[in-house]
């Protein structure tokens, strides 16, 4: 017999049904925190714009509790953003060959990992440099 | 026999003419360790409850008919086995985000109109006919598309696929990887034609890359792949539009 009364699930609580689904929406929420963080450097940017008052207040609250726990966290959501977007980073891309062999997955993660690995370094002597 | 043990089977019941809701019966199963979870399943319709209802057909993770969700994971009920789960419990129940049609068996309809919509085969330009002889490619040529070629339409990508359940509307992981497989195969011209659906709002931009449809494919399709390649394809149809209607504009 045909049902005619199908049953469709509800699906309140979804992301309780799987871990992956809670990693999935833990990298969703980074973006929201690199965001703010992204507007906090707008702020003292603007400051720069305003003149050295504006820029010490804006140094103030970047110096003070809250503001280093905020740098923190923000870090912690840039690092854990940037290892879940280079793990995809595969799916994203036609597949690579070398010659007539197929780069694997796995090869062009370690790749771009490398490559942020290298750039965060490079970015962060060149910072020293300024900073001296 | 020395190596039969007992296994509980926690199957999710529905029927329609007569249930408001579906609710779990337990059946305790007798299993042997060669013995699948539809191994399992099909011990029930014969020995203890005959109206227990669920699909199947060739055993052998090839039809892609078993899919089911096994304590919460899409396999291929044909796939697992009930040794691996024992002496836990087995929690048997209808494939996620489809309606419900009778115990085990959901309604694919939904998937099937999908399905059609990205036209799943080859559209050639210019039409051959027989008479033209077999259609060539180069082995290199063949293994562009070889990966998404394998799916068996088992459906277990879209109750992995949370996007799908919220999202009505949205093509779903096997529908636009066979989308992309046909694209990807050199004797094909329909691109334009697909493209239409997948740059639509049902299209590649409803996958947030999620990533468990690629996880839970039996065949190794990797869904989640062959959609978000698509993406820069799509925006560039997006970018070529615009730059047509602009052109109709200002001419
Ligand atoms: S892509 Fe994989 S999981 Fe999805 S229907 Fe095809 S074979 Fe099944
Ligand atoms: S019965 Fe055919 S795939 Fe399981």
């Amino acid at each position: 017999m045909t049902s005619t009364r199908p049953y469709i699930r509800s699906m309140k609580g979804w992301w309780r049904r799987h871990p992956a689904y809670r990693w999935y929406l833990l990298r969703e929420a980074t973006s929201v925190v690199i965001g703010l963080y992204a507007l906090c450097l707008l702020w003292g940017m603007t400051a720069l714009l305003l003149g050295p008052g504006a820029h010490d207040v804006w140094r103030a609250c970047v110096q003070s509790l809250p503001g280093r726990v905020f740098q923190l966290l923000a870090l912690a959501a840039f690092a854990w953003h940037a290892w879940t977007w280079l793990r995809l980073l595969p799916l994203t891309l036609a597949p690579l060959r070398l010659g007539r062999h197929r780069i694997s997955q796995t090869r062009v993660h370690r790749a771009a990992l490398g490559a942020w690995a290298l750039t965060s370094v490079a970015l962060l002597v060149a910072a020293a440099g300024g900073l001296r | 026999m020395s190596d039969t043990r007992t296994i509980v089977l926690e199957c999710l019941r529905y029927h329609p003419e007569r249930d408001e809701a579906p609710y779990h019966q337990r059946f305790e199963v007798p299993f042997t360790p060669e013995m699948s979870v539809l191994e399992g399943l099909q011990y029930i319709k014969d020995h203890l409850d005959g109206s227990l209802t669920f699909r199947w057909s060739c055993r052998m993770a090839v039809c892609g008919n078993c899919g089911c969700m096994v304590n919460g994971e899409p396999v291929l009920s044909c796939q697992v086995f009930l040794r691996d789960y024992h002496p836990g419990c087995v929690r048997v129940e209808p494939l996620d985000h489809f309606p419900i049609q009778r115990d085990l068996a959901v309604d694919p309809s939904d998937f099937l109109d999908k399905l059609a919509q990205v036209a799943p085969y080859l559209i050639p330009d210019p039409v051959r006919t027989p008479e033209d002889g077999p259609h060539r490619q180069t082995p290199q040529q063949m293994q562009d598309y070889l990966d998404t070629s394998a799916c068996i339409n088992c459906l277990l990508c879209y109750a992995a696929c949370p996007q799908y359940g919220l999202k009505a509307d949205f093509l779903g992981p096997a529908a636009l990887a066979l989308a992309h497989r046909y694209n990807a195969d050199s004797r094909d011209a329909g691109r334009a034609r697909r493209m239409e659906v997948m740059n639509s709002d049902a299209g590649v931009w409803g996958c947030t890359l999620v990533g468990r449809c690629s996880e839970v494919c039996p065949k190794g399709v990797d869904p989640a792949g062959a959609i978000n390649r698509n993406k820069p394809a799509a925006a560039l149809d997006t970018l070529r539009r615009l730059l047509q209607s602009g052109r109709t504009c200002t001419s």
